[in-house]
């Protein structure tokens, strides 16, 4: 039986554990117009989003298969908007895809969060985040605003390292970064499948499953799943990570 | 701005039409063509050799930006060895067989509610496009009752000239009674269709072109168009009522 307190590094997923996405029409709809008015398209909100959606496919096929990312630029420039002038649309392409992400909905913080990763850093273990995302500045802009960068050695988005979970590298990737050995890290993530092979793949110590039904209905689990252990909740960390 | 579009031109296969292989269709004109040809050659072998004959047509038909007349396609380039006179009455409708043996060609799902709409809506349609054959279109208009929503119907395989040439795209324009600058064209192909309309003057160019294809596509500042749209019906997306 591994101790719990052989674990030194932490690393918890986004979407689906620390945040959720909150379908929120009004959010949406808003979201689709401002990517009118930011593109200059002219076809209707509806209209826009579907084109988009169409292409979007294709680079998230890709994405899955070769487990890479492209960065921002390169999602709108070469898969999203190649008929806009890539000088026009290359500046534009964080704000695009804030927005993009914004037409899935209002992703709000699970309300322990920021109580559960204060405590964690105080028992002594270091945090770190790896994400599987297309934006580069909208998960650390929201870190910041809700005052818990600082607890946060380390930040590990695919869009801004070119790959994804669940190529051991970006785990590896992750670990080199916090300086702790595979074996002492746990990843925290609510994708049984991706995030089970990928960090058993990346020799870490221990995988916690963030039990979420969505994600279960999505993606459900193939073959033998083992988490070391599955929550809930945020604050089920705590039970299990004692002061280090 | 878009620019104020009044004509909507668009390109037939992969367009406004794709193309089905449809065995049972092939085997039938591939069947016609021996029987009109007088030969006893096995139709599927005869055919074959006529494909690789139309690759050699095609090349020449590229560089020049011309299309042949009926008649001269099969005594020049694809059936030469057969008597010129009694070869020559027949290539309407061989070339007619000869499209068929490639297969059957259908419109797009909703291709015709796209087009009459956007008749409907005010804009002046028109078809452009590079095919060989005189009789196969405007016979397949009559019977799926497209005649009456083109104002302009240009065919290389009649016009004399293809695409990209831009006295295609003038002809169709002036047929319609529109300015090429009040124009778009909508086609499949990134290199001519683009570039010919540009240099035709047109307002606006659209691709269509499914999002895989787009991924694969290398666009650059020249063959950029001013949209791609992924299915047919997008037109209405871009095309609102005239006022």
């Amino acid at each position: 039986m591994k101790k719990n307190t052989d674990i030194e590094a932490i690393f918890l997923d986004v979407g689906n554990t620390l945040r959720i996405v909150i379908p929120d029409e009004a959010f949406i709809a808003q979201s689709k117009q401002q990517l009118v008015e930011l593109t200059g398209a002219k076809m209707s909100p509806e209209a826009l989003h579907e084109l988009l959606t169409e292409r979007y496919k294709v680079l998230r096929k890709r994405a899955k298969e070769e487990l890479i990312e492209a960065s921002e630029k390169e999602m709108w420039t070469k898969w999203m908007l190649p008929d806009f002038p890539t000088d026009k649309i290359a500046p534009l392409s964080s704000k695009l895809t804030r927005l993009w992400r914004d037409c899935d909905g209002r992703r709000v913080p699970r309300p322990d969060v920021k109580m559960v990763v204060i405590e964690l850093s105080k028992r002594g273990y270091l945090l770190g985040l790896i994400a599987n995302t297309i934006t580069e500045t909208e998960i650390p802009d929201w870190m910041e605003s809700d005052g818990i960068s600082s607890y946060f050695k380390t930040v590990i988005l695919s869009s801004k390292v070119g790959i994804r979970k669940p190529n051991p590298e970006i785990y590896w990737e992750a670990a080199r970064r916090i300086g702790i050995e595979p074996a002492h890290c746990v990843y925290v993530g609510d994708n049984p499948v991706r995030d089970f092979e990928g960090t058993r793949a990346a020799g870490y110590g221990m995988f916690i499953l963030f039990y979420e039904p969505a994600t279960q209905a999505k993606e459900p689990p193939t073959g033998e799943i083992k988490p070391d252990y599955v929550i809930h909740e945020c604050s089920d960390l705590l039970d299990i990570f004692p002061q280090r | 701005m878009l620019p104020n579009i009044e004509g909507i031109f668009l390109d037939l296969g992969n367009t406004l039409r794709i193309l089905i292989k449809d065995e049972a269709h092939m085997a039938r004109a591939r069947q016609k063509i021996v029987e009109l040809v007088g030969t006893d050659e096995n139709p599927v072998t005869f055919c074959a050799k006529l494909d690789e004959r139309y690759k050699v047509y095609r090349k020449w038909a590229f560089e020049n930006l011309a299309e042949a007349p009926e008649s001269e396609m099969w005594t020049h380039w694809l059936t030469p060895e057969f008597p010129a006179e009694k070869i020559a009455s027949l290539g309407g409708e061989l070339t007619f067989q000869f499209r068929q043996s490639m297969g059957r060609r259908v419109v797009v799902d909703g291709g015709k509610d796209v087009v009459i709409e956007l008749h409907r809506r005010g804009y002046t349609l028109g078809i452009i496009s590079n095919l060989i054959g005189t009789r196969e279109i405007a016979e397949w208009m009559e019977e799926d009752g497209f005649t009456p929503y083109f104002q302009a119907v240009v065919l290389s395989s009649i016009y004399g000239k293809r695409k990209p040439d831009p006295s295609i795209y003038h002809e169709a324009t002036r047929k319609a009674g529109v300015e090429p600058v009040n124009s778009v064209y909508v086609g499949d192909n990134l290199k001519r269709d683009v570039t010919g309309s540009r240099e035709a003057g047109f307002g606006m160019v659209i691709i269509m072109i499914s999002p895989e294809e787009l991924a694969e596509a290398t666009i650059t500042d020249e063959n950029r168009p001013d949209m791609f749209i992924h299915k047919f019906r997008q037109l209405l997306d871009v095309f609102p009522p005239r006022k």
